[in-house]
């Protein structure tokens, strides 16, 4: 899934390599693809996940719903607490605000931009596009 | 940072912490690596205090050129566990 992760990484590179504010949603939309990829990749590789448990827990079926049929980056996050405070242990030693920009994505970038009418300019996307690289560095 | 450095690691996590440490490469490239540290004494531990712990360990065993290419450690209690998956 990090290759996949890389290879929709490098497709918004080329929308925002052209420069053109009409290929800016593009670029977005898949910047989004690439934190959720990695996220994704988090929640499959956490110890125990998505167990059924005696108790009949109903985790199974979420984690199942948020992997391999939705889209909901809160809810992923929601799950992966652990993360959340290994990445601020690591952005406070390398300076950087990696939860708040992962919380920032998480909580704007949804699948359904691609029915927006919504345009945002290159500057913009690029600004999304630094940020996923930086995050994609940590989360890979 | 090199193979040897981080298995090197690897074996200070599991001796301070005990349970299970797994790394995993990351950017072959540069050399970074992912810690992932499952351990029961984490039971007993609030989470920043287990990354404070943990990377007090990387501070002691590697260089500080080297401790940048750790690129997470994540700390996990069974406990916590257990209870995520009976939600």
């Amino acid at each position: 899934m990090r290759a996949v992760a890389e290879q929709r990484f490098g497709d918004a590179q080329a929308l925002r390599k052209t420069g053109q504010n009409e290929r800016a949603n593009g670029a977005v939309y898949l910047g989004g693809f690439v934190i959720e990829i990695l996220l994704k990749t988090q929640l499959l590789e956490k110890p125990g996940m998505g167990r059924r448990t005696p108790g009949g827990g109903k985790n199974l079926d979420r984690i199942r719903q948020l992997i391999w049929s939705g889209h909901d980056l809160p809810g992923i996050l929601d799950e992966l607490p652990e993360l959340e405070i290994a990445l601020e242990e690591k952005g406070r030693r390398d300076g950087r605000d990696y939860v708040g920009h992962l919380k920032g994505i998480c909580e704007t970038w949804t699948i359904q931009a691609r029915y927006s009418s919504r345009k945002i300019d290159m500057n913009e996307a690029s600004k999304f596009l630094d940020r996923v690289a930086e995050l994609k560095e940590v989360l890979k | 940072m090199t193979k040897g450095q981080a298995e090197s690691l690897q074996r200070q996590l599991k001796k301070a912490f005990g349970g299970k440490v797994q790394l995993e490469l990351i950017d072959q490239k540069r050399g970074r690596y992912r810690f992932a540290v499952l351990s029961k004494r984490f039971n007993s531990i609030k989470p920043l205090a287990r990354q404070d712990r943990a990377w007090k360990v990387v501070d002691k065993t590697l260089p500080r050129e080297a401790a940048l290419d750790v690129s997470l450690i994540l700390t996990y209690a069974p406990a916590e566990l257990e209870l995520a998956a009976a939600k």
